[in-house]
């Protein structure tokens, strides 16, 4: 499938300073995997040790957040876009 | 650049912070070239005294909206409900907009609370200073 991937500032530079790259892939991770493929090192800032996506990174598929889906099984047609937002968080602590 | 803000926007964001108490409350600025234009209250879905979260649908509902309205992300604000204005080493290592002022209101003083703003870049802070506009 192919997908267009909006890409937040601070990853920016990973992708050659593109807000939107093109992608592709069946599903959330076969994405991340070919982006990571096309701009190595990408999927290493999202997800932890466990391969799991990092608690502060929100990806969603046509607006809706991929915590609500299927996460990173997520199954994908052409033409879906895919956004990219750190969460906006902090503390007093 | 200092981070420019109507009066009548600040006062919005102290309701917004008492209101929130005794959790932090939470919001975005949208504007352009440090002057806010439209302050967006949000709903801290951590629900705590000394976290905030912002709710992930509600977060880019509002991004889109600025987009739709020509406005950039200009401020992120929260409260803090018992100690000082100052970026928390929790803010700092959750400060991922490095292009937004993190805007902190403390609560010490309910009556007079404290508004302050910092640009958070690489765990790096830099105080913005805020200047506040007459007016509605």
């Amino acid at each position: 499938m192919a997908v267009e991937v909006r890409i937040p500032t601070i990853f920016q530079k990973l992708v050659g300073d593109e807000k939107t790259v093109a992608s592709e892939g069946a599903n959330i991770i076969e994405v991340l995997d070919k982006l990571d493929s096309d701009y190595p090192g990408f999927k290493e800032r999202l997800t932890n040790e466990d391969g799991e996506i990092h608690r502060f990174v929100n990806i969603y598929v046509n607006n809706e957040d991929i915590r609500y889906l299927d996460q990173l099984e997520t199954a994908l047609s052409d033409g879906d876009v895919i956004t990219i937002l750190p969460a906006v968080a902090g503390g007093s602590i | 650049m200092a981070l420019h803000i109507k009066d009548s926007d600040q006062q919005a964001v102290f309701e917004h912070s008492r209101s929130g108490y005794p959790h932090e409350a939470c919001g975005l600025f949208g504007g352009n070239e440090g002057f806010v234009k439209t302050f967006y209250p949000m709903t801290n879905v951590a629900a705590s005294g000394t976290v905030y979260l912002l709710d992930s649908r509600e977060q880019l509902e509002v991004m889109q909206a600025m987009d739709d309205a020509g406005e950039d992300l200009i401020g992120i604000y929260h409260s803090h409900v018992a100690s000082e204005a100052f970026p928390s080493p929790t803010d700092i290592k959750q400060a991922f907009y490095p292009d937004s002022a993190y805007v902190i209101v403390s609560l010490d003083d309910m009556e007079k609370p404290d508004m302050r703003a910092f640009m958070i870049v690489d765990g790096k802070i830099g105080v913005e200073e805020i200047k506040v506009i007459e007016g509605e």
